[in-house]
C-alpha cells in the first residue's frame, strides 16, 4: 500500500448539547485514511460512526480536534472551505429512500453538484448525467423520471451518481447498503469495488455488517460508544482480534455451514450501552466486558500500537 | 445427499414435459441488453416539476370542472355590478319581494327577483360574492405571508428561538377570534378593513404551524443534507429544495383555507359582526333571506347555493392540487 495519507484526524470530538447533558456521540478519536483505501467503520448502532462520518464530510463541525485532507486543515467554519472540500468529498446515505429529493428529476439530482460547483455548461452536463448513470448501471431513459419511480437498489445507484458527478476522490458511505435486501447489497458493493478502482477512489466505509466491512475494507476500526477502540489491516483483526468488544462483534457474525455455527464459541455481552450522556469514567466498555478489572473501571486505556498497524484500546492486552 | 437432492427434484417434477432434443443449458440464454436502437422510444419528455404538475392537474376533471366554475363566479362578480343597471342600495319600493325573472313596468328585468326594499337581488348577490370573495383571498394571503415567515423563522433557528415563538403561538390561540373581532369594532369603524386586520391577527397561526413542522421535518431530511454536502449555498438550498416541497403544501393549504375564511365571513355577517349594511356580502343576504324564507325562500337560497359551491370548488380544486403536486401519486 502506498502510505500516503490522505486524510488525518487527531484527538477529534463531536459533542452535542442535549437537555440532561452533553452527548458525546464522538470522543477523542485519531486515525489516518490512505489514499486509494478502503477504511472500514463498524460498530452497533448509536456509537457514533454516522456522526464521525458527517464530521469528516464537514456536515457537522467538530466540537474538538483536528482534520488534516491532503496535509491542509478542514475547517468548515471558514467561508468557502466548506465549498472547495464538497467538491472533494462527497457522501452516500443510507437510505435511498430519503436521500433523494422527491421533487427533482434523476437528471437534475445527478447534475446539481455539477452547476453548484460551475462544472461543463448545459450540454455537456446533460451528457456527463448520461454517463454516470450508465457507468452505475442505470440507463439515460431513466434521468427524466422522479426519484419513486425507482426501487431501492435504483435509488442507492442514483445516490452513488449524485455523489460521483463532482468528480471526488474521497466518498464516505453512511451505511450504503443496510437499507438494501442482500442480492442488492452485493451488487452495490460491487459497484463500489469496481468505481473504486476505475476512479482511485477513497472511501469510509460505515456498516455494521462485518461481512461486508470485511470484504471490502482494507483497514478497519471498531467503534464502541463513541471511542474507537480497535484499528487494524482487516485479515490481521479478524485472525488476531484484541478487544473484547471486537471479540465480540466478531462472534456474532453468523457463518453460513450449520455445524461450524453450532460449535461456534460466541462471546454474548450482557447489559446494555452505557448512556453517552454519562458516560463511565473508566473504559468505556467495562459495564460489559466479561474480563474487566478494577483498573478498567478507573482508568480510561489509551488507543496504543500493539503490533505495526494494530492499534488497540485495553488495559488487558 | 446429492441422492437425495434428485430424489427430492424427481419428485417434484414427475415427468419431463420437454422433448428430448430441447436441451435449455445455459449457453440457450444471451444477455439480449437494452436495444440500443429504439430506447429512445421509451425516453420521457424532459419537462420541469411544475409542468408535470400542471399537466396532472389538467388530468383531473373533477379539479379542471371546479376551476372553470371559479373563473366563472369570479368574472360574474367582477363584471356584473359594473354593468348592472341599479346600484347595491338602489330601491324599488313600488316592487318589493318579487320573484325571479321579474320584469318591472319600466321594461327592466330582475333576474333574482327583487328583496324587501325593492333591492335587485341579481346585482347584490355579485357584489357581495365579490365582497366575500375579496375578504376570503386578502385573509389567507395575509394569513400565510405572515404564518409562513413566522414558521419558517421558527422552523430554521429551532431551539429556544423556536420555543418562544410557539409559546405565543398557543396565546395567541387561545383568545377566541370572536373576542377580538368585537374588541376592534369598538375602535375601528366597522367594515371590510376592520374584519380582514382582525382575522389577520388570529388567523395566521395555522400556516405558521404548518410551516414551521414542514421546515422542521425537511431540515433533518437526508437530501437536504446531501444538498448540503455538495456545497449548496443557503440561498440554493432554501430556493431549490426546501420552497419547491413547502410550497405545494402551502398551495393546498390556501386554497383550503378560502373556504373556511368565506364561511368565517358568512358566519359574522349573518350574526352583524361583518360587513355592515347596506353594502351586501353573501352572509349578509344570507341572513335577510332567513328573515323572509317562508315566503320568498330564493332569498334563502341563492346565497346559499353560491356560499355551498364555492366551497365545494375551493375545496375540491385543493384536492385535486394536492394529488397533482406529489409526484409520487403520478398516473
Amino acid at each position: 500500500m502506498n502510505a500516503e495519507k490522505l486524510l488525518e484526524v487527531s484527538a477529534l470530538c463531536k459533542y452535542f448539547h442535549v437537555s440532561g447533558g452533553t452527548l458525546k456521540a464522538v470522543d477523542d478519536v485519531s486515525f489516518d485514511i490512505f489514499r486509494g483505501e478502503t477504511f472500514g467503520l463498524v460498530g452497533e448502532s448509536g456509537c457514533g460512526k454516522s456522526t464521525l462520518g458527517r464530521v469528516l464530510m464537514g456536515i457537522y463541525g467538530a466540537t474538538k480536534g483536528k482534520i488534516l485532507y491532503g496535509g491542509a486543515e478542514l475547517n468548515p467554519n471558514r467561508p468557502g472551505a466548506r465549498f472547495r472540500y464538497a467538491k472533494k468529498a462527497q457522501i452516500i446515505f443510507q437510505d435511498p429512500y430519503a436521500s433523494l429529493d422527491p421533487r427533482m428529476t434523476v437528471g437534475s439530482i445527478i447534475a446539481e453538484g455539477m452547476i453548484i460547483h460551475g462544472m461543463y455548461d448545459a450540454r455537456r452536463r446533460t451528457e456527463r448525467v448520461t454517463e454516470l448513470l450508465e457507468m452505475v448501471g442505470l440507463n439515460r431513459e431513466h434521468a427524466n423520471r422522479f426519484p419513486h419511480e425507482f426501487s431501492g437498489g435504483q435509488r442507492q445507484r442514483i445516490g452513488i451518481a449524485r455523489a460521483l458527478a463532482i468528480e471526488p476522490e474521497f466518498i464516505v458511505c453512511d451505511e450504503p447498503i443496510s437499507a438494501l435486501d442482500v442480492s442488492i447489497q452485493s451488487q452495490i458493493i460491487n459497484l463500489l469495488h469496481d468505481l473504486q478502482e476505475r476512479l482511485n477512489l477513497t472511501y469510509l466505509f460505515i456498516a455494521h455488517d462485518l461481512n461486508v466491512v470485511k470484504y471490502i475494507s482494507s483497514r478497519i476500526g471498531v467503534m464502541y460508544l463513541g471511542h474507537l477502540v480497535e484499528l487494524a489491516s482487516s485479515e490481521e483483526l479478524y485472525a488476531r482480534t484484541l478487544h473484547p468488544y471486537s471479540n465480540a462483534l466478531l462472534s456474532a457474525v453468523p457463518i453460513p455451514d450449520p455445524r461450524a455455527e453450532r460449535e461456534k464459541r460466541r462471546t454474548i455481552l450482557t447489559g446494555d450501552v452505557p448512556s453517552p450522556i454519562h458516560t463511565p469514567p473508566g473504559c468505556p466498555f467495562a459495564s460489559r466486558c466479561p474480563s474487566a478489572c478494577g483498573r478498567c473501571h478507573a482508568e480510561k486505556p489509551d488507543l496504543r500500537e500493539v503490533t505495526p498497524g494494530h492499534l488497540v484500546a485495553c488495559h488487558l492486552t | 445427499m446429492s441422492n437425495a437432492k434428485n430424489a427430492a427434484k424427481a419428485a417434484f417434477e414427475p415427468e419431463k414435459t420437454l422433448p428430448a432434443d430441447c436441451d435449455l443449458g445455459a449457453e440457450a440464454f444471451a444477455h439480449v441488453g437494452p436495444d440500443a436502437e429504439r430506447r429512445d422510444e421509451i425516453v420521457r419528455p424532459s419537462i420541469s416539476y411544475w409542468r408535470d404538475a400542471m399537466r396532472r392537474l389538467m388530468q383531473n376533471k373533477v379539479a379542471v370542472a371546479c376551476m372553470v366554475f371559479l373563473v366563472v363566479l369570479v368574472l360574474f362578480a367582477l363584471i356584473v355590478p359594473l354593468v348592472s343597471p341599479y346600484t347595491m342600495s338602489e330601491q324599488h319600493l313600488t316592487h318589493p319581494n318579487k320573484p325571479m325573472f321579474f320584469r318591472a313596468e319600466d321594461g327592466h328585468l330582475h333576474v333574482f327577483g327583487t328583496d324587501d326594499l325593492g333591492r335587485d337581488l341579481f346585482m347584490r348577490l355579485w357584489l357581495g360574492t365579490r365582497t366575500s370573495l375579496y375578504i376570503a383571498v386578502s385573509v389567507v394571503v395575509i394569513n400565510l405571508l405572515i404564518g409562513v415567515i413566522y414558521g419558517a423563522l421558527a422552523g430554521y433557528f429551532g431551539g429556544w428561538i423556536d420555543n418562544i415563538m410557539m409559546r405565543f403561538i398557543e396565546i395567541i390561540i387561545g383568545i377566541p377570534y370572536l373576542i377580538i373581532v368585537i374588541l376592534l369594532s369598538m375602535i375601528m369603524k366597522s367594515g371590510v378593513t376592520s374584519l380582514i386586520i382582525a382575522y389577520a391577527i388570529v388567523g395566521w397561526v395555522g400556516s405558521a404551524r404548518l410551516t414551521r413542522g414542514q421546515v422542521l421535518s425537511l431540515r433533518t431530511q437526508e437530501f437536504i443534507i446531501a444538498a448540503h454536502a455538495l456545497g449548496s449555498s443557503p440561498w440554493r438550498l432554501i430556493t431549490r429544495h426546501i420552497v419547491p416541497n413547502l410550497l405545494s403544501v402551502l398551495i393546498v393549504n390556501l386554497t383550503l383555507a378560502i373556504p373556511s375564511a368565506i364561511f368565517t365571513e358568512a358566519f359574522l355577517s349573518y350574526i352583524g359582526m361583518g360587513v355592515p349594511l347596506p353594502h351586501p356580502s353573501l352572509g349578509n343576504l344570507a341572513q335577510e333571506g332567513t328573515l323572509r324564507f317562508m315566503f320568498y325562500p330564493q332569498q334563502l337560497l341563492l346565497p346559499a347555493v353560491v356560499i355551498s359551491l364555492t366551497m365545494l370548488s375551493f375545496n375540491m380544486l385543493g384536492d385535486g392540487l394536492r394529488d397533482a403536486l406529489d409526484p409520487r401519486l403520478r398516473t
